[in-house]
């Protein structure tokens, strides 16, 4: 009996110590982990504008410049299928192709008709042929070089990432699906949107405007996309290497966000709602009219 | 015969189903309340609420015709002379953009009904009537469907100059 608790003493001793020592390292950790978020999320990121209105009057004939490559956005879109692409692409049909390019839309894995209205509204608006589009096929690392070709072509391109769960999918086998899904989604959004800025090149942009731009309306699967812009900072991308996170509410919440609104109203930089009342519940959401 | 003009309309559910709107559209009573009202056409998009094979050759004047789901709902809704929809977003923005007399029903029995606030916003502006299955009959009825606000065209340009505003500063 004595032997039994001296052993069991001696186990909890051993456990305890293990406890302590992972806090011990832990805490560090958690403490860095907790500020890069800190800087990583909206209120505390570095202001660009500011930066951007100087970098302007500091050299105001950069842009007039008949030589001077304009400067582009590398738009990154979410389609999340039926309600949302049609919003979604109703927003990117008024962006000037000149200023927003290369448009990269992120689409279900067996969502052809967001592929479809996608090649419908940029060939109808920007008369531009698709470069490329990852068919369930084909591997990402063979089309690299296609998408490098589309970057200076000013073109779109199409990626379609797996399903996070299926309709009547079991709830068990749910996490497996959902975790595929992200192993596909985020490294997508990081090779797509993060990108470092040419070295050397004069067009490049002022080193703390933002270079891309990802923009999202739901459902609840992109809040994945917008995680791996954060954590991409937190871990020490530069803040002008990541993109600017855009969510825009659907036009059917009035009184209430969506749940991927409530979702990403804390991560993103700016937060769109289309109903004015909206904005006195979430004060750093702005309305700037019904926008589909 | 056919010398009277026509006046349609178009009821539809939307993606899924709305047994209480279909069986409303199913009642005789339905069919006589839009033949006094001069319509003589009625076409249901009824998802995948039941819709008796019999019902379509009713007993009253109204011509009816009925299918489960189209690809697209733009002929029909371009078609009629008033809209009974669903309140889902996709399909009210749909109908209004056409500009033709907009009634949504509301689904009341949908989980955590934000439909019904949207229905409710725009008819607050004017845009549409909102009603339930059980107040159909009088929104049809109060006429205040043929006296709507135009919806003002998409501006595609707001978001644009708006996203220009955050990004090329």
């Amino acid at each position: 009996m004595s032997i039994c608790c001296a052993e069991a003493w001696g186990l909890s001793r051993l456990l305890l110590g293990a406890v302590i020592t992972a806090v011990i390292l832990a805490l560090p950790l958690a403490l860095v982990a907790a500020l890069r978020l800190r800087t990583a999320l909206p209120p505390h990121r570095p202001s660009k504008r500011t930066t951007a209105e100087r970098k302007k009057n500091d050299d105001p004939a950069r842009d007039e410049s008949p030589s001077s490559e304009p400067c582009n956005i590398t738009t990154t879109v979410f389609l999340g299928s039926g309600g949302h692409t049609a919003e979604m692409l109703q927003l990117v049909s008024g962006l000037n192709r000149d200023k927003y390019w290369p448009r990269h839309y992120i689409v279900g894995w067996d969502d052809d008709a967001s592929v479809t209205k996608v090649h419908a509204l940029e060939q109808q608006r920007f008369k531009e042929q698709c470069l490329f589009e990852q068919s369930k096929e084909s591997t990402s690392t063979k089309n690299r070089p296609l998408i490098a070709a589309g970057l200076a072509r000013r073109g779109y391109t199409i990626h379609r990432v797996p399903r996070s769960r299926h309709v009547h999918q079991s709830f068990l086998t749910t996490p497996f699906t959902l975790l595929y899904s992200l192993s596909v989604a985020i490294p997508m959004v990081i090779r797509l949107s993060c990108k470092p800025l040419k070295q050397g090149s004069p067009h490049s942009r002022s080193s703390s405007t933002p270079s891309s731009t990802l923009l999202m309306n739901g459902p609840g699967t992109c809040l994945a996309l917008a995680l791996a812009v954060i954590l991409a900072r937190m871990v020490g991308v530069p803040d002008n290497e990541t993109p600017d996170l855009f969510f825009i509410e659907s036009f059917a919440r009035v009184k209430t966000l969506s749940l991927a609104g409530k979702l990403l109203y804390p991560l993103v930089d700016h937060f769109l709602v289309q109903w004015p009342a909206l904005t006195q519940q979430y004060p750093r959401a702005e309305y700037i009219g019904m926008l589909v | 015969m056919d010398s009277a003009p026509h006046r349609r309309v178009l009821v539809t559910v939307g993606s899924t189903g709305f047994d209480q709107l279909v069986n409303t559209v199913l009642q005789h009573s339905f069919h006589a309340l839009l033949l006094s009202l001069g319509y003589t056409h009625l076409i249901v998009q009824h998802g995948s609420s039941n819709f008796p094979a019999e019902a379509l050759t009713g007993s009253s004047d109204l011509r009816i015709n009925a299918f489960s789901y189209k690809p697209s709902l733009l002929e029909d809704m371009q078609s009629v002379d008033l809209i009974i929809s669903h309140a889902g977003s996709g399909s009210i923005l749909e109908a209004l953009r056409l500009e033709k007399p907009l009634i949504v029903v509301i689904n009341e029995t949908l989980m955590n009904n934000h439909q019904q606030e949207l229905g409710d916003a725009l008819q607050e502006q004017g845009y549409l009537v909102s009603c339930t299955p059980t107040t159909l009959f009088d929104a049809i009825q109060s006429n205040k469907y043929r006296t709507l606000k135009r919806f003002p065209a998409a501006d595609p340009a707001i978001f644009a100059s708006y996203l220009d505003s955050k990004l090329f500063v």
